[in-house]
């Protein structure tokens, strides 16, 4: 995604010479390559609050702005500035995150980022978006037009099912009407289970968009009694949007990752493999879900 | 001119009398530099420069009010409402409420970045429209001041002036030593000027700007001006309480 991402925001330029992109000093050689010399690109560098506030004003002033950056650094560095220069003022902004949750595990917890989406969607005014592959990312950015700022949260993991996505709306990617169990995937997490699709006799729902959330697909799920939610972020992050759609008899398993500081270094496997966030890990746990009673 | 101030700071009184709200000493602190920007049309005059102007101090706010009262831009009755339910004239300013206001502020350090994103994009469109901001000295301390200065200078925006109220209202807390000698780096085109002359306030506004760097007016003022009683600390949000307490500040208001 990160190598597409360019490409998609090129095309946005040569249609609306309004369209500003900031970088916080990451991706520019990417960026430089596609754009080449343009008054639409700047590498704003390290000064993540003051970008944001800049990127509000340029909005203001009718511009429509990209602000793309590692996760950390573009949410919680400035996580005032999203609440108020964006959130509060309605400013056609949009931020672009690289490196979420754990995928810069070896350059420890500072570059972490497992909390972006639990933080930002407790803002009123916010769009978020998690694209589980290249075509997803492309169709997000190009149905995204509204004048509200977004979140986008890009991943160097992808799912490889193809299946057509729409901005604001979840996939129903199987439906057992036998089925108490209800499975639902965010973004890029879908990889862990794409394998056993077929095998698995669940309901199973997909989102690629966080917030606005499609409660509506819930109520065709009312009779579940137990709800897998499978994703790469703290858990509890995601657990409210789905326990306000359901009656207390529904149990919710939540597969993610537990709420700590992962500060042992090594890759994204290394830390997914200790918290059991692996397609064989999970599939053994879904079975467990589904037999009980 | 002296008994134009006097009412406009009576009027501020008011509507904190009438709210049981706002920040007045702050108000009368930067009443006469809004004062000269809305009497020298550098703001609001026409249309074309209705969103140029942004109060980052936003707790000064009653003074603009006050001044968009003053101008006719909004009736009595609207500048009355202040901080009452549904009014569109809030404690701090939410642009989202009045056309006359360019950018939400409250949180101190946030209307430099605006502000400059705003003059950048005009700068893009090669608009000749000019930027006025208002920073309070305290809210220098933000680090966001210092950051918006180095994008203000990469982007050369020439077409903004920054006016720092400079009260030294929390001078013992934090001291910003010699504020005109840490902004040098910044701007070669800095001036100190009593904020309440009216005369200093208009010569150094309307001062050609022709280097590169945005224009600085350090501005030095009294918070409170003008009156003894709010001079002290304990008014810093404060309303007030009584008919007669209303009426001694009245009197209290001098020049």
């Amino acid at each position: 995604m990160r190598n597409l991402l360019p490409q998609i925001l090129y095309k946005k330029v040569k249609k609306n010479k309004n369209v500003i992109i900031l970088l916080g000093d990451i991706g520019v050689y990417g960026f430089n390559k596609v754009f080449g010399k343009s008054k639409n690109l700047y590498n704003m560098s390290t000064l993540e609050q003051s970008m944001m506030g800049f990127a509000s004003g340029l909005a203001i002033n009718k511009k429509e702005v990209y602000v793309y950056s590692i996760a950390p650094f573009v949410v919680e560095r400035c996580f005032e500035q999203i609440k108020i220069d964006l959130c509060y003022q309605k400013m056609n902004v949009n931020i672009i995150s690289c490196g979420g949750s754990l995928e810069y595990s070896e350059l420890g917890c500072t570059h972490h980022c497992p909390e972006d989406i639990a933080v930002l969607k407790k803002l009123p005014n916010i769009e978020i978006f998690i694209p589980g592959n290249n075509y997803e990312l492309e169709t997000l950015v190009k149905q995204n037009k509204s004048s509200l700022p977004s979140y986008t949260r890009l991943s160097k993991n992808s799912h490889n099912l193809q299946f057509k996505i729409k901005k604001g709306k979840s996939n129903c990617l199987k439906k057992v009407k036998s089925s108490k169990t209800l499975l639902i995937a965010f973004g890029p997490s879908l990889r862990f289970i794409e394998k056993n699709l077929s095998d698995l006799k669940v309901n199973i729902l997909y989102y690629s968009t966080i917030k606005p959330f499609d409660s509506e697909a819930l109520n065709n799920f009312k009779h579940v009694k137990k709800i897998i939610l499978i994703h790469e972020m703290y858990i509890g992050s995601l657990v409210s949007d789905i326990s306000l759609n359901f009656s207390k008899s529904v149990k919710i398993f939540d597969v993610g990752l537990p709420v700590k500081f992962f500060d042992s270094y090594g890759s994204e496997q290394d830390q997914y493999k200790e918290t059991d966030l692996t397609p064989k890990k999970i599939l053994k746990k879904i079975k467990k879900v589904i037999e009980l009673k | 001119m002296k008994n134009e101030i006097i009412q406009i700071k009576k009027k501020i009184v008011e509507a904190s009398y009438k709210s049981r709200e706002g920040h007045i000493p702050s108000s009368f602190s930067v009443l006469d530099l809004i004062y000269c920007l809305f009497k020298g049309r550098y703001i609001f005059s026409k249309n074309k420069y209705l969103n140029n102007f942004v109060l980052s101090k936003g707790h000064g706010c009653l003074a603009f009010y006050a001044m968009l009262f003053y101008y006719k831009k909004i009736s009595k009755k609207v500048f009355l409402s202040f901080c009452s339910k549904n009014s569109i004239l809030g404690g701090h300013p939410d642009m989202n409420k009045s056309r006359y206001i360019s950018a939400s502020t409250g949180s101190l350090g946030h209307g430099l970045p605006i502000i400059s994103g705003m003059a950048f994009a005009d700068h893009l469109n090669n608009l000749k429209k000019k930027y006025y901001i208002i920073l309070g000295d305290q809210e220098c301390l933000e680090g966001t001041t210092w950051e918006s200065m180095f994008i203000i200078n990469k982007f050369g925006l020439n077409n903004l002036t920054i006016i720092i109220d400079r009260n030294f209202s929390r001078n013992e807390a934090i001291p910003l030593g010699n504020l005109k000698k840490k902004l040098s780096g910044f701007s070669k085109n800095i001036q100190s000027i009593n904020g309440h002359n009216h005369i200093q306030i208009y010569n150094a506004l309307s001062k050609p700007n022709k280097s590169s760097f945005p224009k600085v007016i350090i501005a030095k003022t009294i918070k409170g001006n003008g009156s003894k009683i709010f001079q002290h600390n304990s008014w810093h949000h404060r309303f007030p309480k009584s008919y007669q307490e209303l009426n001694n500040l009245y009197q209290s208001i001098k020049n």
